[in-house]
């Protein structure tokens, strides 16, 4: 390959490399500007892999939209209206008819262990945060904050153990 | 003794460096580490773009080596900050995407392996994700096991493709090529010295059969290339083709009963040595000393699973290991009586096949 096509696949890559995360973390970024809720979580549990110390959660969500729809053999992706109840948002119904027939609803698909997956399991934690958070039992006091985009994507934002705020400061405002 | 000393500081500098930021990562604001992270991955392509010129293109090579590895680790880190979840099969392939420019325009095969490794995990992560058949180590039918193999195949058309215009790469895509379809060879071969494959061929529907299909489709493509472009020992490449066809879909035949469970196991092992024999030939008469030596191990340490297999305890493995290893000697000594000496063994330099 001669010298100066060599650069201007260097110069492509570079412009790739801009755009592709640039645009990544601006997305994000602006998918964590809407509206948040609070969605209810239990059997979490603190990780130490490779990618940083995480809790490992699941939405209550999954459970509630089970008893709603058995996933078995039910027909992916499925959407799920939710509603506020004592400022926690629970699983109501599944949405029939178009995005504005039910506001806000959450996507979800199937996991490789046919339950429902809402494409959330994990918030990123100081280690110190961590380790607390393995002596800690689910309770009211303990939900995700997100935003949900108009595809029903959640969006994690904060994370709330006992009351506590586990995100970076002023996340959950 | 000096540069030695001197690489010993540096090194403990860096690690040193890695550890301090380490211990105060969660306190360092989220905007700044992605600065950092975006710096570092353009940093290293403008090294490469600086280093270019240099009639020694290694330092270019190492910043998109640097650059490849960037890739991934941004991709975590932003991960990390947003708390996305699952799907790591996605980082893999993003990353074996943002490898193929570095691999291409790279003098050096390293690149390549990175971009043919990260492809390989992505298949892998993906397999695994999604579990349509299980995993190649936790083999719960062989419909993975035909999947790595054509991938390996597709490896090995593409080295041969490539060759005149990247021999580095080339030389990449042989190796995983190789290695590949050899894990896949030994993963069939233990379906054949144990149970039968859960995978019979009784599935209804003929969609169910695709990776079989693919499979034939990589061998005979690969066939037809050989044929075409008629390398060094050709009927004994084309030979190890249909050998490893043979033992792949051999291993599909049929749940084994206690009663033919010895023959499945001496006729996985017949395959499986003649497949190394005939790799072993394609490798001395292409030239490559590590090729043979490599294929020659393989068989050996197969015969002594074999025995271990069939004789179920080291007495009777070891006195069977004895009895082969005298007639090996015979055998040896036979032909040194006849020809007056001893075989030369396969050269050792020349170009990759």
């Amino acid at each position: 390959m001669s010298p100066n096509l060599g650069k201007r696949v260097l110069l492509a890559l570079a412009l790739l490399d801009l755009v592709f995360f640039g645009g990544w973390v601006a997305r994000e970024e602006s998918l964590r500007r809407g509206g948040r809720i609070r969605l209810p979580i239990e059997g979490y549990d603190p990780r130490d892999l490779l990618s940083g110390h995480y809790v490992r959660f699941q939405l209550v969500a999954v459970r509630e939209a089970a008893t709603v729809l058995d996933p078995r053999g039910a027909t992916i992706p499925q959407m799920f209206c939710i509603e506020p109840k004592e400022d926690l948002y629970h699983v109501r119904s599944i949405r029939t008819g178009s995005a504005s027939s039910c506001s806000p609803f959450l996507r979800a698909t199937l996991d490789q262990w046919a339950h429902w997956d809402f494409g959330v399991d994990r918030f990123y934690v100081d280690e110190r945060l961590a380790n607390e958070a393995r002596q800690i039992q689910a309770n009211p006091n303990t939900y995700l904050i997100a935003t949900v985009d108009d595809n029903g994507t959640v969006h994690p934002v904060d994370l709330v153990v006992n009351g506590k705020s586990f995100g970076p400061k002023g996340a959950s405002r | 003794m000096v540069w030695g000393i001197a690489s010993v500081g540096g090194l403990a500098i860096a690690v040193g460096i890695i550890s301090v930021i380490a211990a105060n990562w969660d306190d360092i604001p989220e905007k700044l580490k992605l600065a950092v992270c975006g710096a570092l991955l353009l940093g290293s392509l403008g090294g490469a773009w600086r280093t270019s010129s240099l009639k020694n293109l290694w330092p270019r090579d190492l910043f998109l080596l640097f650059h490849c590895g960037m890739v991934p680790a941004t991709i975590g880190l932003i991960a990390q900050i947003y708390h996305l979840s699952g799907h790591p099969w996605r980082a893999a392939a993003i990353s074996a995407a943002f490898a193929l420019p570095a691999a291409v325009v790279a003098k050096q095969g390293l690149l390549a392996d990175v971009f043919i490794g990260f492809l390989t995990l992505a298949l892998a992560l993906f397999m695994t994700e999604y579990h349509p058949f299980g995993n190649l180590w936790d083999a719960a039918d062989l419909r993975e096991v035909f999947v790595y193999a054509t991938f390996g195949l597709v490896l090995l058309i593409s080295a041969s493709a490539i060759r005149s215009h990247h021999l580095g790469a080339s030389a990449a895509a042989k190796r995983w090529g190789i290695g590949l379809v050899g894990a896949t060879a030994v993963t069939a071969n233990v379906f054949w010295a144990t149970a039968a494959s859960q995978w019979v061929g009784g599935q209804p529907h003929l969609l169910f059969h695709w990776p079989l299909g693919i499979y034939l489709a990589a061998a005979a493509a690969l066939s037809a290339q050989l044929w075409w472009t008629r390398p060094p020992a050709l009927q004994a490449r084309l030979a190890s083709i249909a050998l490893l066809t043979l033992l792949l879909c051999g291993a599909l035949v049929g749940r084994a009963g206690e009663g033919n469970l010895l023959l499945r196991q001496f006729v996985g092992f017949g395959l499986f040595a003649l497949l190394c024999i005939a790799v072993a030939m394609a490798a001395a008469g292409s030239g490559s000393k590590l090729g043979t030596n490599l294929a020659t191990l393989t068989l050996a340490a197969r015969v002594f699973v074999f025995y271990l297999e069939l004789a179920k305890n080291l007495m009777t493995t070891g006195i069977g290991l004895i009895a082969t290893g005298l007639v090996c000697l015979a055998v040896a000594y036979a032909w040194w009586r006849l020809k007056r000496a001893l075989p030369v063994a396969a050269r050792s330099t020349g170009a990759p096949a």
